[in-house]
């Protein structure tokens, strides 16, 4: 599956067209959709000589892809990191539902 | 190798699915479709896997299966890298005990009951017996559910999280009467715990969704549970999420957490203890069925990571966690996702149900349950970008994050009832 360097960097991937192309792995539709995606023939698609040597040995691009899934599910944050990540809560807030308090509620009394 | 799935069609009568990926969900989507599958190429990678081929819990699952239905056909290869599924009929069981324990020093070989609780839960709406009664035996929470915080088919949950996430799910599209009760807790190795499952075959099942919003939350609920240990770590722990959720994060909800202390018989064979945390939303009735719950286990004896002995630290990481899960899930949890589409497939035909999901819920593991069900089903689950609708909200900034899920429904019924 080749594609432009543009456009892999540009991040629109049709989700549905990746979600069920047979080519693909799920960890390359992982990477690729969240613009994680790093196509080494990609870049050397502008020096003709160099994309041979990097479809040289396909299988070894499938070795990657697999790795790439144990890789993404070792993806832990430390305690230290998560840690300074929620020191407050300001990531969520918009998800806690906080009714106002009476005092404040005072000029919406209409309805 | 490719981890993709493949259909053969023409060549034999089996859907050939490959690796061990989905396992319990291929087995129980392919019993409620009536479709053979043969899965192939089962942990054959010798270089990855020292065991290779089907897991002992893998075959106890499938031993659980067959007690469940009746006139399935299972065949193991030699060497166990591939099996043959014909589906039989889905009877249900009446009075049965199940021992789910596995004597192993390898943690990664011994499933705690959630693990075979789950899939069983999609396949009680379909059942031919009218009420079903099932006693499991065996380990009721394990560490290694823990620390993973993607979701994956090896991915076994502690029975907290099928009390408070998935029972009100089921309750959401019909299946009122289930219940799953704690008899005795076990941890990790030695076990020792009884669960009791107790569902009413519905007459009436229609699942049906439309969630379109990021769903808010007022309340927060906590257990912090523990078996043949010490009080005073329940307490620490419990002193320890109050600090963090009160005085620290300023939690502006109402939260209320709660001891669980188990011992003697009912205390199971090993020592272990942990957090629960859900958060809900009661104001909203349309909502609150919806919960979205972290869960957080240490085998105090043969936890592998020793920093999360100290019951604080245990506090700290279940809490942070918890945020994470509900920066990740607009409406449910990832690891919920699986079961809540496959509740969603038995829509009736053409019906559709649109689910709010994050990016960040798109993991390798959702993406190979998508491609396995669209498989089975021959019907496949869109995913639509928000920004190709009308914004209606002020909230532009979510619809980035999000997606909407679209589900049409296949309109299975439960057949098994009818023929009686």
């Amino acid at each position: 599956l080749k594609v432009s360097k543009k456009q892999n960097k540009s991040k629109k991937w049709d989700i549905n067209k990746l979600l069920y192309m047979d080519n693909i792995t799920p960890a390359d539709v992982y990477k690729r959709y969240n613009g994680l995606y790093e196509d080494k023939s990609i870049e050397e698609e502008e020096d003709d000589d160099e994309d041979i040597v990097a479809d040289e040995n396909p299988l070894l691009k499938f070795k990657k892809s697999d790795k790439a899934i144990k890789a993404i599910q070792s993806q832990k944050m430390s305690i230290d990191e998560l840690a300074a990540k929620w020191s407050d809560l300001s990531l969520i807030s918009d998800r806690l539902l906080v009714l106002p308090k009476l005092n404040e509620n005072d000029d919406n009394d209409g309805e | 190798m490719s981890s993709n799935s493949k259909s053969t069609g023409k060549q034999s009568d089996y859907l050939i699915l490959e690796t061990e990926f989905n396992f319990r969900y291929r087995i129980v989507l392919s019993l409620i479709n009536n479709k053979p599958i043969k899965i192939t190429k089962i942990r054959n990678d010798l270089n990855e896997h020292l065991n290779p081929g089907i897991a002992s819990y893998e075959i106890k699952f499938l031993r659980l299966i067959e007690k469940f239905t009746n006139g399935t056909f299972i065949e193991i290869s030699h060497t166990g890298t591939q099996i043959v599924f014909k589906p039989g009929i889905i009877i249900g069981c009446k009075n049965l005990i199940f021992d789910t324990f596995i004597q192993s020093k390898d943690s990664t070989e011994c499933k705690s009951i959630g693990y075979y609780v789950e899939p069983l839960l999609v396949l009680l709406p379909f059942t031919k017996l009218r009420e079903n009664f099932i006693t499991f035996k065996g380990i009721t929470s394990k560490s290694d559910t823990a620390v993973n915080l993607n979701s994956t088919d090896e991915s076994d949950f502690a029975c907290d999280t099928l009390r408070f996430n998935y029972l009100p799910l089921m309750e959401k599209f019909g299946i009122m009467d289930i219940s799953l009760t704690i008899f005795k807790r076990g941890s990790y190795p030695n076990g020792g715990g009884e669960l009791q499952l107790h569902s009413k075959t519905p007459t009436a099942f229609t699942p049906n969704l439309q969630i379109l919003d990021e769903i808010k939350f007022d309340k927060v609920m906590g257990i912090v549970y523990g078996n043949r240990i010490s009080p005073s770590i329940i307490q620490r722990i419990d002193k320890e999420l109050k600090r963090l959720l009160g005085s620290e994060l300023k939690l502006p909800l109402d939260y209320q957490i709660m001891q669980d202390q188990w011992k003697g018989e009912n205390s199971g064979k090993s020592p272990g203890y942990g957090v629960f945390l859900q958060i809900t939303n009661s104001k909203q009735k349309q909502w609150s069925k919806f919960a979205i719950t972290s869960e957080v286990t240490i085998d105090e004896l043969n936890s592998k990571d020793q920093s999360f002995v100290i019951p604080e630290d245990l506090a700290k990481y279940a809490t942070y966690k918890f945020l994470e899960e509900i920066d990740h899930a607009p409406i449910v949890n990832t690891s919920t996702l699986p079961f809540l589409i496959s509740l969603l497939y038995f829509n009736k035909v053409g019906n559709l149900s649109r689910l709010l999901i994050s990016k960040k819920q798109i993991t390798p593991y959702f993406i190979k349950f998508l491609r396995d069900i669209n498989l089975i089903f021959n019907n496949k689950i869109l995913l639509k970008e928000l920004s190709d609708f009308e914004s209606t909200d002020d909230n532009d900034s979510n619809n980035k994050d999000n997606l909407l899920l679209v589900v049409k429904g296949s309109g299975v019924l439960n057949t098994n009832r009818k023929v009686t």
